[in-house]
């Protein structure tokens, strides 16, 4: 109750409300925005947070992150261009909708549900929390450790192209995360004696650039320019549609909730969940693709109920739920803060207040995202290029704040390169991050402590009951993704013979 | 027969990595023990690696497929050309990198405003010269006033 009541206390200050409100306003625009995902919006937006206090830093980081997941839907629903993967399967039916005539109903229809998946959400977080707290105080460094092997493990899963290019990633981040001084005994790892190596790769550049930069060198030149369908037609708040599929909605939420929790994996995923859920219970498959309104709250309500989940396990295990609160896990140990299972004891009022906040996103953008689709729209039907060579310039200054060194902008570059490599081979982004992100502080870390809590002995790794089972699903996982990817190649090849040319 | 592939370029490459960080863990000092030595979890992630990206070069051996083999000559001829993809692709990233190297001769600034200038010039064709001052001048301004005057960031590169 006192951490409830601190919470409150921090939220509902004038300048933590116009942070928000901001956040929001700005999450909307930056997810709406073709080629700019949330992730990226979230990346280039939290150097701005630097100066805040860390609370209110992060209230307005989950403002956007909120508002980046919902303003995805809009260009989805109007240009059939998602803004964010998360809202891929929302430009199926959202399009379909306005085609129809419906515009104002298909955006309109998605802020709504968003709205529903959201506090659904928020509520679980809320309850489920503190459970997950009381059970990882029963876990040690071993299953810390084998957590965040399973948790890269599900990422390179279900992320796009093959499990072992995926997994491969996942690797190289750990490595690439043990670039530095080591924390235990100073020890200077791979820095090649460069100085500038000796603090490791600041994750922020690097996100930046894997996901920013890498983004911007494969769409600057491509002059394009978007077709927005005219906001005409049907309501800009339809409850009624969203009451009449009250359980549809319920139940794509608590999906999209529990997709959340998974460690890596993310909307992108919670929303094809939610959307082929619909598909599947429905009584009128034949109007999906044609414009289902079950299909568009299956996909939006899922995808922002996964929000509030994917902090679920960055409280209370401090292993992000996906790649966006990967990068608000980065920030919370550059503010200082560490989160884990003795973080909300001491400190409950960070769960309430990351629920207040993305409570009062959730009302805002409900407010101001149909009312306002048609403002957002006109900002985001800049050519291509244009909307790149602005985002190259926030890349920039973006990586540049994060420590004031231009070292950290040419690092920035260099990840835009793998990251543009990387898109253009079939190599998943989300698990190199991932393991950039657990791989000093986590998988390191707890793997040392856990030696010496085991006098130096390996054995309770695959002893110890929970680790055993971690253990377990994790070498089943690898060793039957690779066979299915070695059995999928060999498919294609005894299909499609060679052509010399 | 076997052939060069990217797939196997990418793997042999990959296997180079692996290698030198398991070479550059062995070298660390011990200090008290084996099992805390900064050493070990780069040599165990080192080692999955090289694993995995033999794993990696076995599949693109044995599932060639489609396909071709490296061409380096063909990738240069290619970018010879000015309309091909590939020296589109080059251009953008060297355009990019040279706006990055300039920062620290001519200041965030001028380059920026440069850059953004050229880049809607050049790539968004659709944008009138004029647009492309005031976009600009509005990035730059923009910049100026939400990192240097909102946030009291000091911009010196």
């Amino acid at each position: 109750m006192e951490g409830f009541i601190n919470a409150l206390g921090i939220m509902f200050t004038p300048t933590s409300l116009l942070y928000v409100l901001l956040g929001v306003a700005a999450g909307i625009l930056g997810g709406a925005l073709p080629g700019v995902s949330t992730v990226m919006t979230v990346a280039l937006l939290l150097p701005l947070t630097y100066t805040m206090p860390p609370e209110m830093a992060i209230m307005t980081l989950c403002a956007i992150q909120v508002g980046a997941t919902y303003g995805g839907s809009i260009s989805a629903s109007l240009l059939n261009i998602p803004g964010t993967p998360a809202s891929a399967a929302t430009a199926i039916e959202g399009y379909a909708i306005t085609k129809n005539g419906e515009a104002k109903t298909s955006v309109g229809l998605g802020a709504v549900s968003s709205f529903v998946g959201s506090v659904i959400g928020i509520i679980l977080l809320i309850t489920t929390t503190p459970l997950m707290v009381k059970l990882a105080m029963k876990f040690g460094p071993w299953e810390f450790f084998w957590f965040s092997m399973f948790g890269l493990v599900i990422c390179a899963n279900l992320s796009r192209g093959s499990f072992l290019k995926g997994i491969i990633g996942a690797v190289f981040g750990i490595i690439i995360a043990l670039i530095g001084l080591d924390p235990i005994f100073g020890e200077q790892r791979f820095t090649f004696g460069q100085i500038n190596l000796l603090d490791g790769i600041n994750l922020v550049p690097a996100m930046i650039g894997l996901y920013g930069m890498s983004e911007v060198l494969n769409n600057l030149r491509l002059n394009d320019e978007a077709d927005v369908a005219p906001l005409d037609g049907g309501r800009l708040f339809p409850y009624d549609i969203v009451l009449k599929h009250w359980l549809l909605t319920i139940r794509v939420s608590i999906l999209g909730f529990l997709v959340g929790v998974v460690p890596g994996v993310g909307a992108n995923i919670a929303s094809w969940v939610g959307y082929d859920h619909a598909r599947s219970g429905s009584k009128n498959p034949e109007k999906f693709g044609v414009g289902s309104y079950e299909g568009l709250i299956g996909s939006e309500a899922a995808n922002n109920a996964c929000v509030p989940g994917s902090y679920a396990p960055l409280l209370a295990l401090a292993i992000p739920g996906d790649n966006v609160t990967a990068m608000i896990l980065g920030a919370l140990i550059i503010y200082g803060v560490q989160p884990g299972p003795t973080f909300l004891i001491q400190q409950p009022h960070w769960l309430y207040m990351i629920a207040l906040a993305m409570l009062v996103a959730t009302i805002v953008f409900v407010i101001i995202g149909p009312s306002c689709a048609r403002f957002f729209m006109k900002s985001v039907t800049m050519p291509t290029p244009a909307i790149m060579t602005i985002v190259a310039t926030l890349c920039v200054i973006g990586s540049f704040a994060a420590g004031q060194r231009v070292f950290d902008v040419y690092v920035m570059f260099t990840f835009g390169l793998l990251g543009l490599y990387m898109r253009k081979n079939g190599f998943p982004i989300a698990p190199l991050l991932l393991g950039m992100v657990l791989g000093n502080g986590i998988v390191d870390t707890n793997f040392r402590r856990a030696m010496l809590a085991g006098d130096y002995s390996i054995v309770p790794f695959f002893t110890r009951p929970i680790s055993l089972v971690l253990m377990a699903i994790v070498i089943i996982m690898v060793v039957m993704q690779i066979r299915k990817d070695f059995q999928e190649k060999a498919r294609i090849k005894t299909s499609t013979p060679i052509t010399p040319k | 027969m076997k052939r060069l592939t990217k797939d196997c370029i990418e793997a042999l490459v990959l296997i180079a990595i692996s290698i030198y960080v398991i070479i550059a863990s062995l070298q660390l000092p011990i200090h008290d023990n084996w099992g805390v030595s900064p050493g070990l979890v780069p040599l165990i992630f080192g080692i999955a690696l090289l694993l995995l990206s033999l794993v990696y070069l076995q599949a693109s051996l044995k599932h060639q497929g489609k396909q071709p083999p490296v061409a380096i000559s063909k990738y240069f001829q290619a970018l010879s050309d000015i309309k091909s993809p590939q020296f589109l692709n080059m251009f953008t990233i060297l355009f990019v990198l040279v706006y990055i190297l300039l920062l620290p001769v001519f200041g965030f600034f001028p380059t920026t405003g440069v850059f953004v200038l050229v880049g809607m010039w050049f790539f968004a064709r659709q944008v009138s010269k004029l647009s492309g001052i005031i976009a600009a001048i509005g990035t730059v301004a923009g910049i100026y006033l939400i990192f240097v005057v909102l946030f009291k960031m000091v911009i010196r590169f």
